[in-house]
């Protein structure tokens, strides 16, 4: 017995060394999230807003295009438990902020990061960010638990090599440029429309988060704008009507009972045409543009 | 649970260790450690489905000791009965009762009488079809006085759900593995660190080969429409190493496993794509089933003895049977008609036992017969894969139908590859492990000679090499296929 474990032992402390190294170099490649974190740090005594959120906002605000010092700190699939803890991490590092903007997406108060088919990103809060995860979930506290290692393996060797890193935001946060579209957007519509309808899905506990979010922001003086992003009409016309009408609801309830939060449903907002999406629900360059400088007039 | 899961490796190791404590003091606690470790495996699936198990194992514990206590064969019988409709009657509400609704429905609308379908939609219990067949052959064997009934609930329970072999097989027979529950187990060095090269190959054809070959095989198999026909060919292919790989990866994992707590599991897979005809096919795919099949229906039914109807007869029952077991759709129908068909011959011709021995035995390599009877065998066996990998009979026989098509009026569309930038990293990893398997077929894994051929730099480094080349193709956890069924 004792020569097997030892054998075992053996066999596996190489394999557990090489895991670890690439453990550790792969947490040297620098990412959004690390990106993210380290300017709300040093560069958040000069912002002004900040833009929480998921895709719809990394993809949709440009802070560069708003004539302030701002910062965009959305990311992709990121839900508003997500937006809280980075709000309640960083806000000290931010005494300057004055407005807050988080958009309410048709499926915010409905979807949970860690429930969905992006569950994986949730290591990226607790490794870069320095936020707390889930209660025990080994595999958020590891980037070799998440996804294929051949994956791993090749993201490494292209860092190590070419020097191409992951970090794909702008300086400001945001997403970089993005064409028009160039998919079936009837398809992507419907498709898109059926990940983001949860029916029956409570939303207590995302409003426990929106209602900490605004009253943390209530509490330092900061504005809030709560808005509906714009999405092309495949997609709005697949949407459930129970389900917008309760985000719509809930804002609409924030805007009138909190003096500083605001809200603007820009769903089917008419100034956003074909060309400004880059696909049914996230917007191209000139469609970031567009939405950029209305934030702005806020 | 799955064996290819990090779960699983933080699993193993705590239950190896402790059990071996625990045996130390005595098997009683070994079995109970065994026990309680094969309920959190079973449970950490799904726990509520633990208490159909628990039906399932509870009522045939009974009911043997009913059966022995009985010396009425009246009552013995009812027992049996009692057994056998509780099971298959479970098995059947969960596993066929939509099924069944359905085709009903569909026959009544066919004559014009149309009624509404009213199917449950219900979850599969993992493992289902595998341990109510383990659980009824313990019953059966009790009834045919092969096997004392057990007294013990602990010993049965550990018997039944011995985690290594709970939702895939091997379907253990009672006979072998309930008596190795009723003493005490020695740890044996040699088993141990066999059993773990079993589990590595097990790991490698799981991980490297099957999940490998899933994506390529589901892309075609979900839109065959838009698929030519040598990318049909090439994913039925794949699909029949995706299965066998998937398959005799979790058996190999199994026994291995098992092997490393003093147990040995009746062997499940002997190389069969290196059969000569289907005969021999069928005595090397799925051992496991394919002898329970045999010795509680087959030989039942009265076997291959009797009238040429009854040995057809017999033939049709089992290989649809069997067909059925793997699911409720007709593909599955058809599959097991397709091997009742070609099986058929070979038995009326009585030259189903001419390839009994392992090919080129004692030989590196076989002879053009052989190579040409081992193609043509995977062949017929990879065209009837079609029928169990399509959704619905419409698509096997479309992609059956584009395939003799195309192929039978543009011959030279078999020589046209799939794109290689994609098929050949799996092509190579394939013709990898056939080689292997080729180089072991006298033996009972794929790297069972490994210990005695190769000296301890060799050894460790064809060590190291597999288990890098499973951590790098790791990380995306597949679902075995067969824990569908």
């Amino acid at each position: 017995m004792r020569t097997y474990i030892r054998h075992i032992l053996a066999f596996l402390l190489p394999i557990v060394f090489l895991m670890a190294g690439t453990e550790v170099l792969l947490r040297q490649i620098p990412n959004d999230y690390a990106f993210k974190a380290e300017r709300m740090i040093y560069d958040g005594r000069e912002f002004e807003f900040l833009v929480l959120g998921s895709s719809h906002a990394y993809r949709g605000v440009d802070p560069d295009q708003m004539g302030r010092k701002g910062f965009n700190a959305a990311n992709i699939s990121q839900d508003l438990s997500y937006d809280r803890a980075i709000l309640e991490r960083y806000i000290g590092s931010m005494p300057q902020l004055k407005d807050l903007f988080i958009p309410i997406s048709y499926g915010s108060l409905t979807s949970e990061l860690e429930q969905g088919p992006e569950a994986w990103r949730a290591k990226n809060y607790i490794l870069y960010m320095d936020l707390p995860g889930r209660s025990f979930q080994p595999t958020d506290h590891f980037e070799l638990m998440n996804g294929p290692l051949r994956e791993h393996v090749q993201r490494l060797r292209a860092y190590l090599l070419t020097g191409k890193d992951n970090r794909i935001c702008s300086s400001s946060g945001s997403s970089e440029k993005q064409t028009g579209p160039e998919i079936d957007l009837v398809a992507d519509g419907l498709k898109a429309a059926k990940r983001h309808t949860h029916p029956g899905h409570s939303t207590a506990r995302a409003e426990g988060h929106l209602r900490a979010i605004i009253e943390l922001a209530v509490e330092r003086g900061i504005r809030v704008h709560l808005f509906i992003p714009p999405a092309w009409k495949t997609y709005r016309e697949h949407l459930d009507p129970e389900q917008l009408a309760t985000v719509r609801k809930v804002c609409q309830h924030y805007a009138d009972s909190v003096p500083s939060a605001t809200y603007h449903d820009l769903l089917a907002d008419p100034q956003f045409i074909g060309s400004d999406f880059a696909d049914a629900d996230h917007l191209s360059s000139s469609g970031q543009a567009k939405l950029s400088r209305i934030l702005a007039n806020w | 649970m799955l064996f290819n899961s990090i779960d699983f490796a933080v699993f193993l190791p705590i239950v190896f260790a402790v059990f071996w404590w625990v045996e130390r003091r005595s098997f009683i606690w070994g079995n109970r450690w065994l026990l309680a470790s094969s309920v959190l495996f079973y449970g950490w699936w799904d726990w509520r489905y633990l208490g159909l198990v628990f039906l399932s194992g509870g009522l045939d514990y009974w009911a043997s000791i009913r059966i022995e206590a009985s010396a009425s064969e009246r009552t013995r019988k009812a027992f049996l009965w009692l057994s056998m409709v509780g099971n298959l009657g479970v098995l059947g509400f969960f596993k066929y009762y939509d099924f069944f609704v359905t085709a009903f429905t569909d026959a009544f609308t066919v004559f014009g009488v149309p009624l509404e379908s009213r199917t449950l939609d219900l979850v599969l219990p993992v493992g289902i079809s595998f341990y109510t067949f383990q659980s009824m052959s313990y019953t059966i064997d009790v009834y045919r006085r092969d096997l004392k009934a057990s007294r013990n609930p602990l010993d049965f329970g550990a018997y039944l759900l011995f985690f290594p072999q709970l939702v895939a097989g091997p379907i253990e027979r009672a006979t072998a593995l309930l008596p190795q529950f009723q003493v005490k187990r020695v740890f044996d060095l040699g088993q141990a660190v066999d059993g773990t090269r079993q589990i590595l190959w097990g790991l490698f054809k799981k991980v490297v080969i099957a999940d490998q070959c899933a994506p390529i095989v589901n892309a075609v198999f979900d839109a065959p429409g838009e698929a030519g026909a040598n990318q049909l060919l090439f994913a039925s292919v794949l699909f029949a190493f995706q299965i066998y790989g998937d398959f005799s990866g979790y058996s190999d994992i199994a026994i291995g496993t098992a092997r490393l707590f003093g147990f040995s599991l009746m062997r499940n897979f002997a190389f069969p794509y290196f059969s000569r005809d289907i005969a021999e096919f069928w005595r090397r795919w799925h051992i496991s089933l394919s002898t329970w099949f045999r010795d509680y229906l087959y030989i039942p039914l009265g076997g291959s003895r009797g009238t040429v109807f009854s040995r057809i007869r017999n033939t049709f029952i089992i290989f649809l049977v069997s067909g059925f077991w793997h699911g409720a759709n007709y593909t599955f129908l058809v599959w097991g008609a397709i091997h009742a068909l070609l099986f058929l011959p070979l038995l009326l011709s009585g030259s189903n036992r001419s390839n009994v021995g392992i090919v080129a035995h004692g030989s590196l390599l076989p002879s053009a017969k052989e190579v040409m009877a081992m193609l043509l065998t995977f062949a017929m066996t990879t065209l009837a894969w079609v029928f169990f990998r399509a959704d619905d009979l419409p698509t096997a026989f479309h992609i059956l139908g584009r395939m003799g098509h195309d192929f039978l009026l543009h011959p030279a569309l078999l020589l046209h590859l799939p794109n290689l930038a994609f098929a050949a990293p799996v092509s190579f990893l394939i013709a990898f492990m056939v080689t292997v398997e080729w180089l072991q077929r006298e033996r009972t894994h794929g790297l069972n000679a490994v210990g005695r051929s190769l000296n301890t730099p060799m050894r460790w480094t064809t060590y190291y090499a597999l288990a890098l080349t499973i951590l790098y193709y790791s990380g995306e956890e597949q679902s075995f296929i067969y824990f569908q069924f």
